[in-house]
Parts: structure tokens; sequence; C-alpha cells
């Protein structure tokens, strides 16, 4: 299938496939939660549902890409053995998602490589938490939001192996270096000790069912799941690759960055003093935006000029590098689609649905209540459903997956795998989206039909909170 | 050229549009919203055979990021008047932050006798107040100025004072009691409500 692309090495997937993987939710958004939630306790959770959830399910979208050689929606035709099968529906599913998580997702990498350019120029040193105001929206985001997507377009159109692999196995080993280096930098600094506290200190009393769904999402979320990106990836792989010791790679390797890049962020916070400061815990407890574009350069502001200034462009750049992976791969799933079901010119495709997911891009551009539109369309909607339906169908209705999951092992592994696609992994999954996205919990931990996401530290995964969102982008609040 | 070609080139005039729209798109960032809040009560006992003034203090608390406020003083009367009726005199002056004193108002309160049902007709003075905090014109370029410093730490000061009716005094016969009150009206910035999203959920 040279026709279709082909990875050049092993080493060139696994690269591009953790560039998928690894994105904003490993390094900002785990590390807080972590903080957030527990420690260590958070930590455990986090690791059990990975190995109950997350293994089986990108195991399983994995293994219908290689198994069928095919895009989203043609793998579940096929992998169903009937070319009229509504599991096809799926592959619809995993296409919007990314569709609609690109929709967003340029207009953050813009907001780091304007982060990064601003720290070349002194741009946000005056000011280290305020320029995020001014780069959030506005002229200049549609510009950034711009760059990136051209970026973007760029690297899919260059193919699997001349563009998407030739340019993740720069990013991500850059990636790597920059997140080790700053973790052993911080290490020699004084002080440090505080944050590392604060992230493996466990604190079990923190632990509740909202947890638990964070932690899913959390999952989800980091393993680029439910928008058909692993099953694309999957699809270009060589068949002497094996599913298992690859995927398997991908989500340890994933859940370590995120783990290197809490060891990163909250020693640098602990030794630059600003851990225990109320405006810096103020600025973490806002989110991950708060965390990486008001809290951190002020930490690096902090460091002094010099020193600050490097480890300031560093990080935004290798922020940049992990969300560019991300948008990368995101966009070879719809792109995929069109090349294999319309026969369409592989840089046609990516101009064709870079253009399309930048004209959306420009409404995040101009006015948040989009951003979060998109981003909780794309999640409540597509990616939960998703991922559950996905996982169903590889282990009760998609052929040969236990085989292929075998392929390359010494021992049988595939049908216990099997067994948990079947059943632990959707019911958690469906559990997860029952009591988190029809329900929100409040504060109290308590089940509430009617509350409303984000209030008062409740869970954000609520589908009133959907409509509300709605109503706020609508009449452009 | 071929369909998917003219589909190409159709998507592209979009977002063409969609970009220059976007470029024009400016939030109506210098609208405001006015916010009305209590500061504070104080109430002042003057004796009854003393014609004499009498002063209380009110603070305004901090506020963040207003481009504008008003100050409402509202003085009240809660004595017992008798008869005949009479007037007294209630003047408010206003200290800034910075220690300037505002232009004082003075306001004779009408207190009606028995006849006309007693107490007092409420007095109300205005002050515009410049916070001095954010230009009326701010637009999100403006954003990096609106950060904690436009915040005022401390607050306007109020006094009172009031001198009761002097012709014939004794009738108020327990003494008077005036209360005031003050209300400030602030008009917040809209862009304030610029940066809505703080997280996102999914993604990669």
């Amino acid at each position: 299938m040279a026709a279709r692309g082909q990875w050049n090495s092993r080493f060139g997937f696994i690269m591009a496939a953790v560039g998928s993987a690894v994105g904003l939710g490993n390094l900002v958004r785990f590390p807080r939660e972590m903080a957030d939630q527990g420690g260590a306790a958070f930590l455990f959770v986090y690791l059990g549902l990975l190995l109950l959830v997350g293994l089986p399910a990108i195991l399983g979208e994995m293994s219908l890409g290689k198994i069928t050689n095919s895009s989203p929606v043609n793998a579940f035709r096929k992998a169903a053995g009937d070319p009229r099968s509504k599991w096809a529906i799926l592959g619809v599913f995993g296409v919007l998602a990314a569709v609609f998580v690109l929709f967003f997702y340029t207009v953050i990498a813009g907001w780091a490589l304007r982060f990064f350019f601003e720290s070349l120029r002194d741009g946000w040193f005056d000011d280290p938490s305020g320029l995020f105001d001014s780069v959030a929206t506005g002229p200049w985001t549609i510009f950034w939001n711009f760059v990136v997507t051209a970026v973007t377009i760029y690297i899919v159109s260059r193919g699997i192996s001349g563009g998407i692999e030739k340019a993740t196995v720069i990013m991500m080993p850059a990636l790597f270096t920059i997140i080790v280096g700053i973790v052993i930098y911080a290490l020699f600094q004084p002080g440090m000790g505080a944050g590392y506290r604060e992230i493996f200190d466990p604190d079990f009393s923190e632990l509740s069912v909202n947890n638990v769904s964070n932690a899913i999402g959390q999952v989800f979320f980091s393993l680029s799941l439910g928008q058909g990106a692993m099953l694309t990836y999957a699809s270009y792989m060589e068949k002497k690759q094996s599913v298992t010791k690859d995927g398997t790679t991908i989500a340890f390797a994933d859940s370590g960055v995120a783990l290197l890049a809490a060891m990163m962020i909250f020693p640098v916070l602990a030794f630059t003093g600003l851990l225990a400061d109320p405006t810096t815990q103020a600025q973490l407890d806002s989110g991950s935006f708060g965390t990486a574009f008001r809290a951190l350069p002020n930490a690096f502001v902090s460091m002094g000029d010099v020193i600050g200034r490097i480890v300031g462009s560093v990080f935004f750049l290798g922020l940049f590098f992990a969300a560019l992976s991300s948008a990368i791969s995101l966009l070879e799933v719809p792109v995929s689609v069109l090349v294999d079901n319309r026969g369409m010119a592989r840089w046609k495709a990516a101009l064709l649905m870079g253009m399309v997911t930048y004209t959306f891009g420009v409404l995040s551009s101009i006015n948040g209540n989009w951003l979060d539109l998109f981003d909780q369309i794309a999640v409540n909607v597509f990616v939960v459903v998703g991922v559950a339906l996905t996982t169903f169908f590889a282990g009760w209705s998609a052929k040969g997956v236990a085989k292929e999951l075998d392929a390359g092992l010494k021992s049988r592994i595939g049908i216990y795998v099997v067994w948990m696609m079947r059943t632990i992994a959707p019911v958690l999954i469906l559990v997860t989206f029952i009591f988190g996205g029809l329900w929100g919990v409040n504060p109290d931990g308590d089940f509430d039909f009617w509350y409303l996401a984000g209030e008062d530290g409740g869970t954000s995964a609520n589908w009133r909170n959907l409509i509300e969102l709605f109503g706020r982008a609508f009449r452009f609040e | 050229m071929e369909k998917i070609d003219w589909i190409i080139a159709g998507v592209g005039v979009v977002a063409l549009v969609a970009t220059t729209l976007g470029v024009l798109y400016e939030e109506d960032l210098t609208g405001a919203q006015d916010i009305t809040f209590p500061l504070d009560e104080r109430t002042i006992n003057v004796p009854q055979s003393t014609a004499f003034a009498s002063a209380g203090t009110l603070t305004a608390p901090a506020g963040e990021n207003a481009t504008a406020a008003a100050m409402d003083v509202t003085v009240s009367f809660e004595g017992n008047a008798v008869a005949p009726q009479g007037g007294a005199t209630v003047r408010v002056t206003v200290t800034d932050p910075a220690g300037n004193v505002l232009p004082a108002q003075t306001q004779t309160m009408t207190i009606n006798n028995a006849a006309n049902g007693g107490g007092g007709v409420d007095v109300v003075f205005s002050f515009d107040l410049d916070f001095g905090t954010v230009p009326a014109d701010t637009t999100v370029d403006d954003v990096d100025d609106l950060d904690a410093s436009n915040t005022w730490a401390d607050g306007y000061t109020i006094d009172v004072s009031v001198t009761n009716p002097a012709d014939p005094f004794t009738n108020v016969p327990n003494g008077a009691t005036y209360s005031y009150a003050a209300a400030a009206a602030i008009t917040e910035s809209y862009y304030m409500h610029q940066v809505v999203v703080t997280d996102i959920q999914g993604g990669a």
C-alpha cells in the first residue's frame, strides 16, 4: 500500500504517535490535575485507569487501523466484514471529533508560538501574566492560528514518511530534551523540594467520583483517543510491527512525558518562590491556560533576565512542538478519509481540510466562547461516545483483533485484552459518560443532573454546560 | 478545473472572508455595565439642647478596574420632631484615596412638624468620582495596562456633618438622630469578560 504511505521506521511511527498523544494534556493539564487532586493518589488512579481503559482502548483503535490498513470510516466497514456496515458511523464520529478539536487546537498552538516569539523579544517580561489577555483573542490570534494551520497543512501534505515522520522525529526528541533539561535544571535549585511534595505527597482524601471522571477524561485527552488519530496512524504501520508492543510503548511514553512535565512545572514554581503565592495558586486553580500562560511566565521572570528568557523560550517552543505534533495527527484523520474514500490528492485534501478548520478557528480566535463550545462538543458528544463504542466494537464485532494483538509476541495476551475491551473498558467509559457528562458533580461530590459545570469547582463535563455554551457563543457575549 | 478544485477555491474564499471579518470584528469592549453597591451606614446623634454639627466617616471599599463611578450619599432624619417645622443643615465632604478633597456639598433637610407627619425629608448628595483606573476607551489591546496596579487600594472617605434646626430647637425633645448611607455606582469595563476560557477538556 505504498500509495497510502507508510512509516519509514518503527522509531518514526512511535515518534509520530507519541507526538499525537503528547500535547497540552500532558504538558499542562496532567501536572495541574495531579497536584490539585491528591498528588500520588491521583497518579495511582490515573495509572489504574490507563491500564483498565486507556490501554485496551488505544490497542483497540490501533488494531482496527493496522488490520484494515484503512482510514477511520473504511476501517470500521472492513473490520465488520460488511462494506455497508452501520459501524462506519464510529469512523465519522472520530473524524468529526478530530475536526472539532482542530477548530480550537491550532489557536492554542498559536498562543504557544506567540509566547515563544514574545519571549525572544521581551514581549512578556514586563508583564509576565498580562500578555495572555491580549494573546487569547483578537486579530493577532487569527494571524498565529493561520501560521500554525499553514505549517500543519504543509507537513501533512508532504505525506506520512516525507512529512509527518520527518517533522516528528525532530520535534519529539527536541521536546523530550527540553523537558528533561528543565527538570534537571530545577533539580539543582534550592527550594525545589516543595514542588515535588506538591505533586507526589499522596492525599487520598482528595479522591472522589469526580477524580475518577477527571482521570478517565485525562486518559482519553492525553492518548488522543476517540479522534481517529491512533487508528489512522496505525493504518500506516508495517505488517511486521506489533500493535501491542508499540501501543504499550506509546501509552507509557505519553504518561511518562506527563509525569516529567509535572516534575518540571511544580519544582520550577517552587524554587522561584511562587508556589505558595496566592496569586499563583489562583492562576493554577483557573486551569491549564492559567498555568501555562500566567503562572509559568511569572516563574521564568523570577529566574532572572538571562536564564528566565532561555528557559521561558525553550518551554514555549516545546509546548508549541507538542501542540503542533498533535494538530498534525488530527488533520491527518480527515485527510486520510478524503484520500482513501475520494481518491483526492493528499495536498488538496490537506489544503481543503486545513482551510475548513482554520475558518472555524477564526471564531475561536475572536471569541473564547466559541473555543469552549467546540471543545465541549468534541469531548461530550464525539469523543466519549466514540471511544466507548469503538472499544466495544473492537472487542465484540471486529475480526482478527486478538490475533493482531498477539502478532510479534511470544505470549498470547490478545484474548485478555479483547476481554477488557468487551467488558471493563466500555462499562467504565459509559459510567463516566453518564455521570460525568449527563450529570454534573457538585463540590460536595453528589451527582446533580442540573448542576452547572464549572460552578464552584464542579465537574466541567456536563451537557447543561454545553447548552449554555451554545447560547453564549451564538449571542457572541 | 476539476470539481474538487472549485470546492477548494470556494472554501478558500470563505476562509478569506472569515479572516477579514474576524480582523475587522472588534468586540465592544468600551461598553460598560453599572454595578451599584451599598457602602456603609452611620448615624449621628445630636443632643437636644445643643445646636451643633457632628461628623462621621464612611469608607468606600477598594475596587478594581472601574472606568467611572458615581457615589450617592443619602442622609435621613430619624428623630421625633414635634413643631414647628425647621431645617437641618447637612454638609458632605468626600476625600479621594490620594487625600484630595472634592468640593463639599451642602443641603438643607426639611424636618416636618407633627401636622405634616413628622420626620425629615431625605437629602441625596451625588458625587462624580474619577477613580482614575482605566481609560474610558479601553480596547483589548490595552489589556496589558489593566492589571492589578489599576485597582485602588484605599477607599474614599465620606464625611457628613449635620446642624440641627436651630429655631426653636426644643421641638426636638429627645435630640435628633440622622442616619446616612452611601451607595456607589461603578461602571465596569467589559474587558474583564473577554478571556472566558480557562481550560480545555479535549485535544491530545
